[in-house]
């Protein structure tokens, strides 16, 4: 009970504080905001910056974990990573992961250690270094539009009277502080004297009809329809995780694995996704009933799945994730009375996100054989660590 | 038969005085001396510098003179773009992209005020030259 009891109090504690932690910028850190596009499942996959988790609160095998990339925090010491003719050369410490977690027993007393590495050997999320996404943004039919609207008009207002005014007038249009029906009458009539030709004929139709036309909030939602495309493409990691006993630093358990992402409805134009998840491992455990360590009962486990993520309307990011997955688990080692050579499991996974940067995956096992059910809830934090650092750089 | 190559050659004559007009009307509009820049008193070099942070870049700045595009230029990655005898009252419109920050920095005054920071996504802005 009193374990309960201290449970709760720290996962209460750890919501607080990481919500305090994010409250201390002022706005909202747009740095990464493609990385908080990015749904929650994929985030447990491959984790751009820091994760904190906390494992099976309501098991007795309980664990504290943390997760980060070594760029993280070599960019957190150096600020000048972060510029662009650096940052391209570091795309391989961004695909790795490392993880170190503390277990603890149903008293939340130590109860061994885990540690693991993750590599991202196909990685085609990373917005960040892609010059292919840059290519699909300028090639956008309606972005050619924006940017020659921007030409012709800043063509025009040179010439006309008061430039100096119209100039910032129109700057602070285009980083959406003023909508287009707020705009003084001359700027207005020389905007949509701009938009009226065949390049810009969308663009001319869709200020003509709406006076709450604001170009900043245009533009963001056509880059965020595709970064989230992009967030479909396909990423795949290979691991290793061991975990030591308790009183020794010796293997109990080593577990190398791998996990496929793709999202399965790219380009369509739907409020969700639905994101396929193809996990394998095998898992290395010590045979207890052999004395002395070894880890000589190997289990094979392949767990193909489909997350559906709910998204909201406007901001694009993923407030319910739902997974479904079949797990198949094969015994390659010795049999024996009790064990079953192969077992089937059908898996479901809720993904809440309580605040932006805070999810809470509720997983339920069942064994329809034996007509087992398990649950477990964990807590992951994720901290966008080079916000603070991107800012230093300015 | 005779009739239709001859009728073949004829047809390519009027095709010289249509360049020729398109070039003469043209012409008075394009010149140097109202257009393209030349080396007068208060003429400048110009730099525009990007930098492009937590992710790459790239964008076009487009050198306007009385309404005319007398420039342009492109750049990939963090650097600067220059522009030669650039005037008082020219003005520079930036088109891009940047899927981390951008930082647009031009060395002289202007409105609005340089350094301008963009974060993640489109970047649509442009400066007069004061």
């Amino acid at each position: 009970m009193t374990g309960k009891i201290v449970g709760i109090v720290v996962v209460v504690f750890f919501c607080i504080t990481t919500r305090v932690l994010a409250q201390q910028t002022p706005t909202p850190n747009p740095i990464l905001r493609a990385d908080s596009l990015a749904t929650g499942n994929y985030k447990d996959v491959l984790n751009s910056f820091f994760q904190l988790a906390f494992d099976r609160l309501s098991n007795p095998d309980k664990s504290i974990r943390f997760t980060g990339t070594p760029f993280a925090v070599m960019a957190k010491l150096d600020t000048t990573l972060l510029v662009d003719t650096s940052y391209k050369k570091y795309t391989a410490l961004r695909n790795l992961n490392y993880m170190f977690a503390l277990r603890l027993d149903t008293s939340f007393k130590f109860n061994g250690f885990s540690s693991g590495i993750k590599y991202a050997i196909i990685n085609k999320r990373d917005v960040t270094v892609s010059k292919a996404f840059l290519n699909t943004v300028i090639r956008d039919t309606v972005v050619k539009q924006l940017y020659s609207l921007n030409a012709n008009i800043i063509a025009k207002i040179q010439t006309m009277a008061n430039s100096d005014s119209l100039q910032r007038e129109y700057i602070n249009f285009t980083f959406g502080k003023i909508n287009f029906g707020a705009l003084s009458l001359p700027l207005h009539d020389a905007l949509l004297a701009a938009a009226n030709n065949d390049s810009t004929r969308l663009l001319f139709d869709v200020l003509k009809e709406n006076k709450n036309f604001n170009m900043k909030k245009f533009a963001d939602n056509l880059y965020k329809d595709m970064v989230e495309n992009f967030n479909n493409n396909a990423l795949w990691t290979v691991g290793v995780t061991d975990t030591t006993l308790k009183n020794q630093f010796v293997f109990s358990n080593v577990v190398f694995h791998t996990e496929f992402l793709k999202g399965i409805n790219k380009f369509n134009k739907t409020k969700n996704d639905l994101e396929l998840d193809i996990k394998s491992q095998i898992q290395l455990v010590d045979d207890t009933l052999k004395a002395g360590q070894d880890l000589k009962r190997a289990i094979f486990n392949f767990e193909p799945g489909i997350n559906w993520v709910l998204k909201t309307r406007t901001t694009k990011k993923s407030y319910l994730e739902l997974k479904f997955s079949g797990g198949y688990y094969r015994n390659l080692s010795t049999l024996y009375a009790s064990d079953d050579r192969d077992r089937i499991f059908v898996n479901g996974t809720v993904r809440v996100r309580i605040f932006s940067d805070i999810w809470v995956p509720f997983e339920v096992k069942y064994d329809p054989r034996n007509g087992n059910l398990l649950g477990f809830i964990n807590v992951r934090a994720n901290f966008r660590a080079l916000a603070g650092a991107a800012k230093q750089l300015l | 038969m005779a009739k239709s190559a001859k009728k073949a050659k004829s047809k390519p004559e009027p095709q010289p005085e249509a360049t020729t007009k398109t070039t003469t009307m043209n012409t008075p509009i394009l010149t140097t001396a109202s257009l393209v820049a030349e080396g007068v008193d208060g003429s400048l070099t110009v730099d525009v510098t990007f930098m492009f942070s937590a992710g790459i870049g790239q964008a076009t700045a487009l050198l306007f003179r009385k309404g005319v595009l007398i420039n342009m230029q492109s750049i990939s990655s963090s650097g600067k773009i220059h522009f030669s005898e650039v005037q008082s009252r020219d003005s520079i419109a930036v088109n891009g992209v940047c899927t981390g920050t951008a930082d647009i920095t031009v060395n002289t005054p202007t409105i609005p005020e340089s350094p301008l920071h963009f974060d993640e996504g489109l970047i649509i802005s442009g400066f007069l030259i004061k």
